[in-house]
């Protein structure tokens, strides 16, 4: 009874606003800050960026699904560098003159001049998070030529990494908003504490939503901007790579990379299409994946994908869509080059060879896991080198045993009861049993030696608990076992992140092994990571190079790699190293999961399915529409 | 009094032997007399057949490349898993392929000996420190008071989530963890109490007279005393490690490669947990058997409680 | 008496002071810090986690540390939390307070109102099989793993029969144009429930000089009636009633969890205390003197009985905390219980602290209480 006089009367309070469209999108951490110094700096998380990811703008943008790289604010593409008399490099960007803020002020060359000269002034590295990204060392001055032109002035030319794919990302803020909170934190003592400390209120945005509600612990809701610049504004890609945008209201036009040749691959109109989106906070799965059973959202954002179970729940539901993209992201094993044998390009070679990801992954996670094998994810084709050496491909099981028993004795590894297969043309029994040196045949090898004759000590497989990733603890185990069956003294060791990543970085230097874990990856239309998890300046304490890998060779690569200035030659190095890496194996790249995300066709539309990372990874909020 | 006389010849142990087997019995009767008692006693033995059942069933019928709970996995079923009860899998098999029935065997041992090791670790430092607190009083006892209000101060479950974080635990630690943090806490002070009511007794007087040490009292005469209530709190102290060791592996938080919570957990990674009418034999077989042991405990608990406690006897 | 209570509350000073100490050291034995968790992201450089190592106080002797925190938590100052920073752990504690509160003051009124009567009542069966059923169910309930209980009601309201939202408090379409905050509706839901029990309490005590017990029954039962009317006609007149009904619908499953849960305990507790309390001379004598069953049981032997429980529930404050953790996970409801969680796993230490801290004077205020409602209620004792 008290139920039906509940339905009631929400069903006459949803009446009451049917005329505004409304989503509901679930996530499943609360956001934790309104400060967009603080959501960028020492609060990013991703849940921050799903809500009010709309807010603001930066001058050039990379779009999803083809992840081109074109203005956002910006009018055009950045001048060419050039040397200045005083040895300084300069570029000029061009802004757009048909923007205003939501207060109705225009747009303007000060703001962007202010928003630079806010990290230039404060420190980037002081305000933490992503802005010293935006912000490189090089980066000298941001000034103003005229209202709708700015000069950015280096210390030295920047590259695509620095440069297109670093600071031009970085977003606006309104200066007459902001301007007197900064002079006010100038004043103090800790400039960049003060002003993370600030909580806006009414701050002007640029964007095509604006956050206006937020009830901590149980959702926030975002409104459509009714003065955003970019409503009605369509970008078009075409199958000659070429993108064009193109808005009717203000007549703003833009072209590149070849325009409107060949057929139209997909055209984008820009809302916002919903009045308000509503973020309610769902703290796990199970009531979410009900909670979209039930119709009471349209879909979640869950950066991890939904699980199997999850899946085949949802599957049976009417109304309800499963769409699955491949991930951005791997997870790996490293190795720890600065001990034995962890040292020897034999030892890693034989353990990657032993590694069979195609078993795990047909059998025991029956296709929920894709293998990988090189260091760029083949879900983006550009970076992709898929010609790299893979060891043990195509091998069974035993001879994948030979084979690394091959490699280690080659390289001077022994045992006192060497690894052989035994029993080869009975397969049912098949197995790997010791031979001593006078040619008995025990039970399992043993005494397994380093080159110098030494026992090898025993190595500890550092990988997450079952409780934490079921995969990767199911990974070590069988690494574990593989290893184990050939006598090499791995003992795996599953317990939990945090003690994972406090024994990588010790704060005194590495102190680990072996360790599984998984980077997820940052920008997928510039992978900068290769320089940074590889370069030997990486191999200090917190440093981002575990494994310790010191090869002056790639090196060099990285270096190239972050400092050029065109795509096509950071693609040459990029498969370089791909090689470089696959061939020394520092890591072992093993697997990721798809990314599987559900959602109601009856109540909302996407303008795409098929990108990489999936809806999650780009949440394309302003062109989102509702059905209902 | 028994008449001396009549049994000069008899060892003393016979008679000790005598007099326990005689206690033994009446107790035996009063604990049969709560029903609630045996019904829990016959949970347990029922989960101690089933324990020792895994190893004769791994080494006769079960292929331990398939049955093994933790590295097992049934090729034939591949595509299936979680595969439902069959006769290969008589509760079916969990998401990555292993035999449900395999684990839930296996675990069962482990359950035991967390829940048994944790118990008596805090009753052994609970009852000692009790007759020690109740025997000296003064300083002693005030240190001992204070140290359980403090270790009440923190609620149990929320130390045991930091305890995790600081040292890594597998099944060992977390026994060792959990008895000692029962120990120090509200224990001692029930405990104590009862000493006290002990400590008054003639027979105390008595020994102190004839010249007993302090060490000999508290042996002979205060902890056999208490000893009882010692057990009672024991068979609470049991169910309470296991559900807390449940609720921890359910939460991930626990170093242990396979345990009813760690059943649970991996449905629950999957997402499973949730589809009910679907997939019973991933949560069902598990949560039922942690609800049913810590469940039988406390049955065996309450049914020792009426022969300790001669007022919640029937008459 | 008052000596007595000085006494004690001088001990609980040190206790607390100890308690603080603990659980300082506990945090700062976590192997690593809170600057780690951007050690995933490769372009956060080394020196914007220095920078932010001491911003949030990180840097610097663990000693300072100590003398730091503990001279704040006398000036009633928690520190800031890392995660949600730059807000204070105060700030964050009352805002998720209530919410746990609501809950956990509830289940115990739901849970004490059939616990108390049904134990009263099998430990007057004695042996009868009613006993036997209710002390099963009880202990089943007691014992059962609180997760498995949550997922089958899930599951048989929300999933099967659809009547309630499967998770958080609120329904947040229903709240997009709502005059107050959730907030404010949670405290107002709040001095409802404890304004209906003094309420309740003070018609108990007036109705008490009534000597007859017929309009004595009928003047209570009245008076009871006009208070939820009352309480129910405020909330209709505020025009908020829609939105108490909606966070209360919400609240319905993990209320029934916790109050089934604690119902079994009440019930246990009830019946043991209250067959200690039969045996008593007193209790023979009522019975002797010829006194119908039902008075001996009610007037008696139930009030003194009483004791254990409410000191009991007293003492259960803590579990505000621990219990509310697995609850609260299963529901979504973001209240103590899973900040604490969150805060330890997250390593955000000033939060989780805050929350031990705030529970640890809880739990000390309500032993404090304990002790005095022990020497003021039971006669037997005397100090």
């Amino acid at each position: 009874m008290r139920k039906l006089v509940i339905f009631a009367v929400l069903t006459a309070f949803l009446e009451a606003w049917a005329g505004a469209q409304v989503l509901e999108v679930g996530i499943f951490e609360d956001i934790t800050t309104t400060n967009i110094w603080a959501r960028l700096g020492p609060d990013s998380t991703v849940w921050n960026t799903y809500v009010q990811g709309g807010q603001h703008g930066s001058l050039y943008t990379t779009t999803a699904p083809t992840w081109t790289w074109l203005p956002g604010l910006a009018a055009d593409f950045p001048s060419e560098f050039v040397q200045q008399d005083d040895g300084n490099w300069a570029a000029t960007v061009p802004l757009r003159q048909d923007i205003k803020w939501s207060d109705g002020t225009p747009f303007t060359a000060d703001d962007v001049v202010f928003t630079y000269n806010v990290l230039l002034t404060i420190g980037a590295e002081n305000l933490g998070g992503n802005w010293p990204s935006y912000a490189p060392d090089a980066l000298v001055a941001v000034e103003r030529v005229d209202d709708y032109t700015v000069k950015f002035v280096f210390s030295q030319k920047p590259g695509l990494g620095e440069w297109n794919f670093g600071t031009l990302y970085c977003p606006i803020v309104q200066k007459a908003y902001w301007e007197p909170y900064f002079q006010q934190a100038v004043e103090t003592d800790d400039p960049a504490g003060s002003l993370l400390a600030v909580v806006p209120e009414d701050e002007p945005i640029i964007g095509g939503y604006d956050l206006v509600k937020w009830e901590p612990g149980a959702y926030a809701q975002v409104d459509k901007n009714p003065t955003y610049y970019a409503t009605g504004e369509a970008t078009t890609f075409y199958e000659g790579g070429g993108a064009v945008i193109d808005n009717p209201s203000s007549g703003f036009h833009f072209e590149a990379y070849g325009g409107a040749a060949g057929e139209v691959m997909l055209s984008l109109t820009e809302g916002p299409y919903v009045d308000s989106i509503i973020y309610p906070i769902y703290l796990n799965q199970d009531s979410a994946v009900m909670a979209l059973q039930n119709g009471e959202m349209a879909t979640f954002l869950n950066p991890l994908g939904l699980q199997k179970g999850f899946r085949q729940r949802l599957e049976a539901t009417p109304n309800v869509e499963i769409i699955s993209n491949p991930p951005w992201g791997f997870r790996y094993l490293a190795f720890n080059m600065r001990r034995e044998p962890m040292s020897h390009k034999a030892f890693r070679v034989a353990v990657a060879t032993l590694i069979d990801r195609e078993y795990l992954a047909e059998n025991v996670f029956q296709g929920i896991i894709t293998p990988m094998y090189s260091a760029v994810p083949n879900s983006n084709p550009f970076w992709y080198n898929p010609d790299i050496v893979i060891y043990g491909q195509g091998m069974d099981h035993f001879q994948r045993v030979e084979e690394a028993v091959r490699v280690l004795k080659e390289a001077g590894f022994s045992w006192d009861a060497e690894p052989v297969v035994v029993d080869k043309d009975n397969p049912r029994n098949t197995r790997v049993a010791g031979k001593l040196p006078d040619g008995t045949i025990v039970d399992a090898p043993s005494g397994f030696k380093l080159p110098s004759g030494e026992y090898c000590p025993e190595l500890e497989l550092l990988a997450p608990s079952a409780g934490y990733d079921p995969l990767r603890a199911t990974f070590g185990l069988y690494i574990e076992q593989w290893c184990r069956e050939i006598g090499l003294p791995v003992k795996a060791n599953l317990t939990g992140f945090n003690v994972i990543v406090n024994k990588v970085w010790a704060p005194d230097g590495f102190n680990f092994d072996m360790y599984i874990l998984g980077w997820s990856l940052g920008d997928p239309s510039f992978p900068d990571y290769l320089y940074y998890f590889w370069h030997s300046s990486q191999d200090v304490p917190d440093g981002f190079n575990t494994p310790g890998y010191r090869n002056p060779e790639y090196d060099k690569l990285a270096e190239d790699f972050l400092a050029a200035d065109n795509l096509e030659t950071a693609r040459q190095l990029a498969f370089k190293m791909q090689e470089m890496l696959a061939e020394d194996v520092p890591y072992v790249i093993l697997f990721d999961t798809p990314i599987a995300e559900a959602y109601r066709a009856d109540m909302i539309e996407f303008p795409y399915t098929e990108v990489l990372g999936g809806i999650q990874f780009v949440w394309p909020l302003t062109t989102v529409k509702a059905l209902k | 009094m028994m008449d001396r006389t009549t049994y000069k010849f008899e060892p003393l142990w016979k008679i000790r032997l005598r007099l326990f087997a005689r206690s033994f019995r009446k107790n035996w009767g009063l604990f049969w007399e709560s029903r609630i008692g045996p019904l829990g006693l016959f949970i347990i033995l029922g989960f101690a057949l089933f324990m020792a059942a895994h190893p004769i069933l791994m080494s006769t019928i079960w292929d331990p490349k398939v049955y093994d709970p933790i590295m097992g996995f049934d090729p034939k079923l591949v595509g299936q898993h979680p595969a439902p009860p069959s006769w290969a899998h008589p509760l079916g098999t969990d998401p990555i392929g292993r035999d449900i029935l395999s684990q839930l065997m296996w675990s069962t041992r482990s359950e035991f000996a967390l829940g048994i090791t944790a118990a008596v670790i805090t009753v052994t430092i609970g009852t000692l420190i009790g007759s020690v607190c109740a025997y000296f009083g003064g300083l002693i006892d005030m240190f001992f008071m204070r140290l359980a209000d403090l270790v009440m101060l923190f609620p149990f479950f929320a130390l045991l989530i930091v305890m995790q974080s600081i040292i890594p635990m597998d099944l060992f630690k977390l026994a060792l963890i959990m008895g000692g943090l029962g120990g120090f806490g509200a224990i001692t002070i029930v405990l104590k109490s009862q000493a006290l009511t002990v400590k008054v007794k003639p027979y105390i007087e008595a020994a102190k007279v004839a010249g007993g040490g302090a060490f000999h009292i508290i042996r002979n005469h205060i902890i056999p005393n208490i000893l009882p209530i010692s057990f009672l709190y024991m068979m609470f102290n049991v169910t309470s490690a296991i559900f807390s060791e449940a609720a921890l592996s359910f939460f991930g938080l626990l170093d242990i490669r396979m345990s009813w919570g760690i059943m649970l957990n991996t449905a629950q990674d999957a997402g499973y947990l949730g589809a009910f009418g679907y997939y019973w034999w991933l949560w069902a077989p598990p949560g039922a058997a942690i609800t049913l042991l810590c469940f039988a405990f406390y049955l065996v608990g309450r049914g020792l409680d009426e022969i300790v406690n001669p007022r919640l006897r029937k008459r | 008496m008052l000596r007595f209570i000085a006494w004690r509350l001088a001990q609980n000073v040190i206790v607390f002071f100890l308690f603080l100490t603990v659980v300082f050291f506990l945090f700062q034995a976590m192997p690593g810090d809170y600057t780690k968790q951007f050690i995933m992201n490769p372009k956060i450089p080394p020196e914007a986690r220095e920078a932010l190592a001491q911003r949030l106080g990180l840097s610097g002797t663990i000693w300072n540390q100590y003398i730091h925190y503990i001279r704040n938590v006398f000036t009633g100052n928690l520190g800031v939390s890392f995660e949600y920073y730059p807000r204070e752990v105060w700030d964050i504690i009352a805002e998720r307070l209530p919410r746990t509160a609501v809950l956990f003051f509830t289940a115990t009124l739901v849970a004490f109102s059939w616990g108390y009567p049904l134990g009263r009542y099998i430990a007057w069966k004695r042996g009868q099989v009613g006993d036997y059923v209710a002390t099963v169910t009880g202990v089943l309930f007691y014992t059962i793993f609180t997760p498995l209980l949550a997922i089958i009601l899930l599951f048989v309201f929300a999933n099967q029969l659809g009547w309630f939202r499967s998770g958080g408090f609120l329904s947040p379409r229903f709240w997009i144009r709502a005059p107050v905050s959730p907030q404010t509706v949670f405290l107002m839901l709040i001095a409802t429930v404890l304004g209906l029990i003094a309420w309740w309490a003070t018609a108990h005590l007036v109705t008490r000089r009534i000597g007859h017990p017929r309009p004595r029954k009928l003047a209570l039962r009245t008076l009871t009636l006009l208070g939820i009317a009352a309480a129910v006609g405020g909330w209709y007149a505020s025009g908020l009633g829609p939105y108490a009904g909606d966070i209360v619908w919400h609240m319905v499953l993990p209320l029934l969890e916790l109050a089934l849960i604690s119902f079994g305990g009440t019930m246990l507790l009830m019946r043991d205390s209250m067959l200690e309390v039969v045996r008593e001379d007193y209790i023979t004598t009522a019975r002797a003197k010829g006194l119908p069953d039902k008075v001996v049981r009610d007037k008696h032997a139930a009030r003194t009985a009483l004791l254990p429980v409410v000191t009991s529930f007293t003492l259960s404050i803590g579990f505000v905390l621990s219990g509310g953790i697995i609850t609260e996970t299963m529901f979504s409801w973001k209240g103590l219980g899973l900040t604490y969680l969150q805060a330890t796993l997250s390593q955000d230490f000033p939060l989780a602290m805050g929350c031990l801290t705030f529970t640890g004077i809880l739990v000390l205020m309500a032993h404090l209480v304990a002790d005095v409602l022990y020497a003021v209620l039971d006669p037997r004792i005397s100090y």
